[in-house]
């Protein structure tokens, strides 16, 4: 069962470009994050995994002040 | 100012198809169901036929009978009152006729110009009364003076006979009785519609002639006119068992024989028709043989007019008997044409509903991976547009994050891993086979 900041930063991301796509992207970024789950996604886990995910979602967001948006919010978790 | 192009979506194409030939299922359906209501309308102016000629029958009844009921008021039996009741039921024959002549007259074609297209302008339902109320005149001022039939009254009887039996044959074309399909009611139709009109026709006109030679005649072997009458009587006789009694005989049997191969077997056919069939038999040959004696017997005028009226009775009991089974037979015709009726709309109605579902479903098919396929080509370009812009800006950066790189290629690898699932999925659509998850 994945954690609430999982959920959490799954439901941000997936509110800008789609929850299919958001799963497809934070999953790939996740492996980036060495031993981290969905289950056990912590603080520690975003904000090493936080630079990748901006840079991630910002080629699924042509427009640039929501991609500042969406990172604000990805920010806000940590 | 370009025109827009308004275009069609796959989805309404394949319909369109689909509905396309659908329709020749909706005028098959059409079709048939107009050839059933046909033969529905066929066997219900045949009933409307059976009901007119009821009311002729009843008129032929009464009148028949009082004009052998005043031959055996010239053999000295009293036969006022007699004459009086036949009259009053003639009288309500014609007003029961005139009833039915309101309600199907035009269906039947009894008008001007449908009587008159067939040269029988003469039997208008009023014209044939007005012929019947001058003979009960002249029948009345003959009781009131004591005489008895007159040549010139039985004239005017065997003309109103003719007249009633040509209505019959002109309910016969217009109902279209006379073009029956079924072997069992047709054979029933000859019966009621042809022979026993004329065989009622035929018992009256050789009563009166019997009556004329047995009572009158010179008695003089040599008469001339005498041996002319008494030739009538035995070629009349002999008509009488070929023409009527054998053609009633074998028509109601073949009817009998016959009623199980239309529409199943009528429970009450044979058990109806026979025994009526039996008496007519007995009287018709108890007739034959007072008008054509055994030789050495002569003919007598009492015996000929019962046996004349037994055999008038026998065959009206006959055809009362026919008739109500002609119109069960019709009856069961037309309610099994509506159950086919119902039947053909209910079988084409589920097939077209079939053809409708799988349309839908095959157009679903087709439509869904395709639906797929665009949901991801849109954004894909997006992404590849995207990544292309973010690479050109990295490729001008002194120190370009490789980071930032490797994340730009795994994300156009997986959205092509996903087109190429998508695709695979499409392929296995057009060519056929496991299709797998997208």
């Amino acid at each position: 069962m994945p954690s609430a900041l999982y959920n959490k930063m799954l439901a941000i991301i997936g509110h800008s470009i789609g929850i299919e796509k958001a799963e497809g992207v934070v999953l790939r970024q996740l492996k980036r994050c060495e031993g981290a789950t969905p289950a056990t996604f912590s603080r520690a886990d975003l904000e090493r995994i936080l630079t990748y995910l901006i840079l991630a979602t910002a080629l699924y967001i042509p427009d640039k002040s929501k991609q500042a948006d969406l990172a604000a919010m990805l920010k806000g978790l940590t | 100012m370009s025109a827009r192009k308004t275009r069609v979506s796959i989805g309404s194409k394949l319909l369109l198809v689909a509905a396309s030939f659908s329709l020749p299922i909706v005028a098959l359906t059409y079709f048939v169901v107009q050839t059933i209501d046909t033969n529905i309308d066929f066997t219900l102016r045949e009933l409307s036929g059976t009901r007119y000629q009821r009311a002729i029958a009843g008129v032929l009844d009464g009148l028949t009978q009082q004009q052998l009921q005043l031959y055996s008021c010239g053999i000295g039996t009293s036969c006022g009152p007699a004459i009086a009741e036949t009259k009053a039921a003639v009288d309500s024959a014609f007003t029961q006729l005139a009833m039915i002549e309101a309600e199907l007259g035009v269906e039947l074609q009894f008008t001007d110009v449908g009587l008159a297209k067939r040269k029988r302008a003469h039997v208008k339902v009023s014209t044939v009364v007005g012929k019947w109320k001058r003979l009960a005149a002249s029948v009345m001022l003959v009781q009131q003076g004591g005489g008895g039939v007159t040549q010139e009254i039985s004239d005017q009887y065997e003309q109103l006979i003719v007249d009633l039996r040509t209505m019959t044959s002109h309910v016969g074309d217009t109902s279209n009785l006379i073009l029956d399909p079924d072997l069992d009611s047709y054979y029933l139709m000859d019966v009621t519609l042809l022979a026993l009109p004329q065989t009622q026709a035929r018992i009256a006109k050789l009563t009166r002639l019997g009556f004329t030679v047995a009572s009158g005649g010179s008695g003089d072997p040599a008469d001339r006119g005498d041996l002319d009458n008494r030739m009538k009587l035995i070629i009349g006789a002999a008509l009488m068992q070929e023409a009527d009694i054998d053609r009633i005989t074998s028509g109601s049997e073949t009817s009998i024989n016959e009623d199980e191969n239309f529409y199943g077997a009528s429970p009450t056919l044979a058990i109806s028709l026979r025994p009526a069939l039996t008496r007519y038999q007995k009287a018709a040959a108890d007739f034959i043989a007072q008008i054509a004696p055994a030789e050495g017997k002569g003919l007598n005028t009492s015996a000929i007019v019962t046996a004349g009226m037994a055999a008038r009775t026998a065959s009206f009991q006959m055809w009362n008997s026919a008739v109500r089974e002609l119109d069960d037979l019709l009856e069961v015709r037309a309610a099994s044409l509506r159950k086919s009726k119902f039947t053909a709309l209910a079988v084409s109605g589920v097939a077209l509903f079939i053809a409708c579902l799988l349309a839908l479903l095959a157009t679903r098919s087709i439509t869904g991976p395709l639906g797929l396929a665009v949901r991801l080509l849109e954004p894909g370009a997006d992404l590849l547009a995207a990544s292309a812009r973010r690479i050109s800006e990295l490729s001008h950066q002194p120190k370009a994050s490789m980071e930032e790189t490797a994340i730009i290629c795994e994300e156009l690898d997986a959205h092509a891993d996903d087109l190429r699932k998508v695709v695979q999925g499409l392929v296995a659509h057009v060519k056929g086979g496991a299709t797998g998850k997208a």
